[in-house]
């Protein structure tokens, strides 16, 4: 309650701030107040995932939060300044012992399994340790800045995002998709000029990385503790959410040894000199990650610091119809303990496309050695749900939707994708496409990148399909339909015999929207799979897809109907949901959301999150002044 | 629209309270079965992240599966404890591995680990590997145990944990866990989640390396 309590005294205040700074056309210049209201409540009883003696499949069903971003946003002239609160308030979470409890009564019974009570003892602990950084209130500003335009040059102090070149030294950024919004929390520059036909712009940036603290689909949140936040790191993790003590885990003498922080905040310095002559963009772009002691002992994690370089040039054709793109980096660990020295990584990426109407070619390759995704000093251990949260986001050259780059594979690959969009007739477009990669740490772990032939997959991808669209553009449709095939080059053991397959997949898509006259859309939504993965729980292939039929009513109301199923052998298999949506106005909109949703992981772009699965009930409102 | 705070208030107000019940007397105090303890085996607190000590767990399973016929009646009981080597006169580190049958990591994994254990094993190292979950995610049995030693080979004592007991290192879903420990203490020494296979081995063989040089 003490959080709630927190959380409304500090938006009212914040609003009444807001309120004060509103404009007074007679004698003060124009202020523009932005205020937005984004608020979820949500319940989620049992998801249908329990697993006997697996405590995680426990502690994820009855738990109810109220999650509310408010942002506030003053500009006058040149200066804006911005506060985006967050609060998250658990009205319901599970407790250990209920917990432990249903573990005990749920167990089958198994020979040579321990005796009740210890077991009960065992999990209450276990329990209580998981709980100790779930489902805890938290009020924390996730994001403030205030900024000043200059006209040619820009400052900002406080939050910002930054992407640099195609994302492989830095790309810290918000994806809606994936409800990740991070940022890097220190001092901002970019400033621009010309120089005769030369535009030259320069962006600086140095601070700490500051991703969102709390996962909305598991109530995890990302603690930080004293030793942890030196020097200027007090400063931008101020009002941040700590790590506690709690029954189950207790404080240690440092964040390591405390289970409950689980980030140690990193510290970027970057830069990006672009000079654009027109026809031709050169861009020389760097970052060098100041870590702390490492959470985890992956080959990211500790290394001490890591610095990317990178050179891309961009070619436009004198007539507009082609560009080609190439960026080459390279990336040096370097680790303090002396364990595990990494010889320099490197990439070569490459993006061209011409329009050859009624043919538009798109071609994208890479050749990556030992390229690592920068990923945030997490605790992987107490914080699993944070694990893929990153801070460079290296091309894929697949399609945006690929989920199936298994274990490491572009830390070391070479290949490329080709398509082609042919424009039949107006309105209706055909395109395909054709990809090839050789990944060499997909099949086992390789951070050495080693080339030999027990290490390399070689992965085909295809796809095609077809889109129309109607003349004003209010009814469309794409369906893709798309197959990949991943082997390894040396053949290795199952149960079942020798083989070379690894992954096999075929798979439909389609977006469909089409008016039913009056003020009525129909929508249709789906991707099915027919998936199948020689190490992975079964020998035989599953089935998992996803349909969602939607009724847009005018601009105001709009329903959804969803079903999805998965037929790989963890249990459920199936799943249904509803949502209505309402906006009373543009700016402002009220949802609900009720019934099932498959965990699974979710990428866009290569980059990815592990949805955990729901099952309940979801409202959410948006207004904004 | 003035209706949603009013109705959003009584369902939080509606919806607080805490979920803990009453523990069945059954479930108080210890069962009277004969506890896992190895004896000397290092007196608590035990932790479980680097630099804690590892307690003691008792599983069932093959020491040696290669060597052993595959069925219950040659199923016996496998401490950590009977790792523990305080003079390090036969194992310097203790690698505890996970695994299961749904992981496609682990599988991955264990394709190296023979070759491992052969090289490092006269070194000093000592592998054993808990299988805690079968193909669905439920507990494993028997079935599973033999299925995965015969056709990874395993060469290292390799032991079911149905309860799931080393989920106090790591969760199930981030599997496999490896956790090096320290045989003459049984203090943990580095902790890897997921397939970390070049930080595991070089912590290991620098780690060996080092006693070596020590001798």
């Amino acid at each position: 309650m003490r959080g709630l309590r927190t959380a409304l005294v500090v938006a009212l205040s914040t609003a009444r701030v807001v309120r004060a700074a509103e404009p007074d056309a007679r004698d003060k210049p124009p202020v523009e107040v932005e205020l937005t209201e984004d608020a979820t409540v949500s319940y989620a009883w049992d998801n249908r995932d329990f697993q006997p003696n697996d405590l995680a499949t426990v502690v994820n069903d009855d738990w109810g939060v109220w999650y509310n971003r408010l942002h506030g946003q003053v500009t006058s002239g040149p200066v804006r300044f911005g506060m985006r609160l967050d609060n998250a308030w658990y009205f319901t979470s599970p407790d250990a012992t209920a917990s432990a409890l249903e573990l005990v009564e749920r167990r089958p019974a198994t020979p040579g399994a321990l005796p009740d009570p210890e077991y009960f003892r065992l999990k209450v602990q276990q329990t209580g340790e998981e709980l100790s950084n779930r489902y805890i209130n938290w009020v924390y500003p996730a994001k403030v800045f205030v900024a000043y335009d200059a006209g040619f040059v820009e400052t900002t102090l406080g939050d910002d995002y930054a992407e640099y070149g195609h994302g492989i030294v830095l790309s810290v950024r918000k994806r809606d998709e994936l409800h990740s919004d991070d940022t890097i929390r220190g001092v901002h520059v970019s400033g621009r000029t010309k120089l005769g036909d030369t535009r030259i712009r320069l962006k600086v940036v140095g601070g700490s990385l500051n991703p969102l603290r709390i996962d909305e689909g598991s109530g995890r949140y990302l603690g930080i503790d004293s030793s942890v936040t030196p020097g200027f790191l007090k400063l931008t993790e101020a009002g941040m959410p700590r790590a506690i003590g709690t029954d189950f885990a207790a404080r240690g003498a440092n964040c390591a040894a405390t289970a409950t922080c689980t980030y140690a905040p990193d510290r970027v310095l970057a830069g990006q000199l672009a000079l654009d002559f027109g026809s031709v963009e050169l861009d020389t772009q760097g970052s060098v990650l100041f870590r702390q002691a490492p959470l985890s002992n992956d080959t990211v994690r500790s290394a001490s610091t890591i610095t990317s370089i990178s050179e891309s040039v961009k070619l436009t054709s004198s007539d507009g119809r082609g560009s080609l793109g190439v960026e080459g980096a390279g990336q040096k660990l370097s680790q303090t303990n002396g364990l595990n020295d990494m010889p320099m990584g490197y990439a070569l990426y490459l993006s061209g496309s011409y329009d050859l109407a009624p043919v538009v070619l798109l071609v994208e390759g890479r050749h990556y050695r030992r390229l690592f995704p920068l990923l945030a000093n997490v605790s992987v251990d107490h914080a699993r749900e944070f694990s893929q949260v990153a801070w460079n986001a290296p091309p894929t050259t697949e399609a945006p939707y690929v989920d199936t780059e298994f274990g490491t594979f572009a830390t070391c690959v070479t290949g490329g994708r080709g398509r082609a969009d042919y424009a039949l007739a107006r309105g209706i477009s055909a395109f395909g496409w054709l990809g090839y990669w050789q990944t060499f740490s997909e099949f086992q772990a390789n951070d050495r990148c080693e080339t030999g032939r027990e290490f390399r997959n070689d992965v085909y991808d295809l796809a095609s399909g077809f889109e129309l669209r109607s003349r004003d553009a209010h009814s469309r449709a794409t369906v893709t339909v798309g197959a990949r095939f991943d082997d390894t080059a040396e053949a290795f053991d199952t149960p079942e015999g020798q083989t070379r397959v690894y992954y096999r997949e075929l798979y439909a898509r389609y977006d469909i929207v089409q008016p039913l006259g009056g003020p009525f859309t129909f929508e249709l939504q789906g991707w099915h799979r027919r998936r199948h993965e020689t190490l992975g729980p079964q020998l035989l292939p599953w089935w998992e897809g996803e349909n969602v039929a939607g009724l847009d009513w005018g601009s105001q109301w709009a329903f959804s109907f969803g079903t999805e199923y998965n037929t790989d052998l963890k249990p459920p298999t199936t799943y249904f949901n509803g949502g209505a949506r309402y906006r009373p106005t543009p700016d402002s909109s009220i949802g609900i959301f009720v019934g099932q949703r498959r965990g699974a992981l979710r990428c866009v772009g290569g980059v990815c999150r592990v949805v955990p699965g729901f099952e309940g009930v979801r409202l959410d409102a948006s207004v904004r002044f | 629209m003035k209706l949603f705070p009013v109705g959003l208030a009584a369902l939080l107000l509606g919806a607080c309270g805490t979920n803990r019940p009453e523990i069945p007397k059954e479930l108080l105090g210890t069962s009277g079965a004969s506890a896992c303890t190895t004896p000397g085996y290092p007196a608590g607190p035990y932790g479980d992240d680097t630099g804690t000590l590892a307690e003691d767990r008792c599983f069932r399973g093959w020491r040696a599966p290669q060597s052993t016929r595959h069925d219950e009646a040659t199923l016996e009981d496998i401490s950590l404890g009977s790792f523990y080597d305080p003079t390090g006169k036969t194992h310097e580190i203790v690698l505890l591995n996970t695994a299961a049958v749904w992981c496609s990591v682990c599988k991955s994994e264990h394709k190296t680990l023979p070759d491992r254990y052969a090289e490092l094993a006269p070194r000093g190292l000592a592998i054993v590997s808990a299988l805690f979950q079968n193909g669905q995610g439920g507990p494993a049995d028997l079935d599973d145990l033999t299925t995965w030693v015969e056709t990874f080979d395993v060469p290292f004592p390799m032991v079911l944990d149905p309860d799931y007991q080393l989920n106090d290192y790591a969760s199930a879903e981030t599997a496999p866990l490896n956790l090096v420990i320290d045989a003459r203490t049984m203090r943990i020494l580095a902790k890897f989640i997921g397939n970390q296979s070049d930080p595991l081995w070089t912590t290991i063989e620098d780690e060996l390396a080092r006693r070596e040089a020590s001798e």
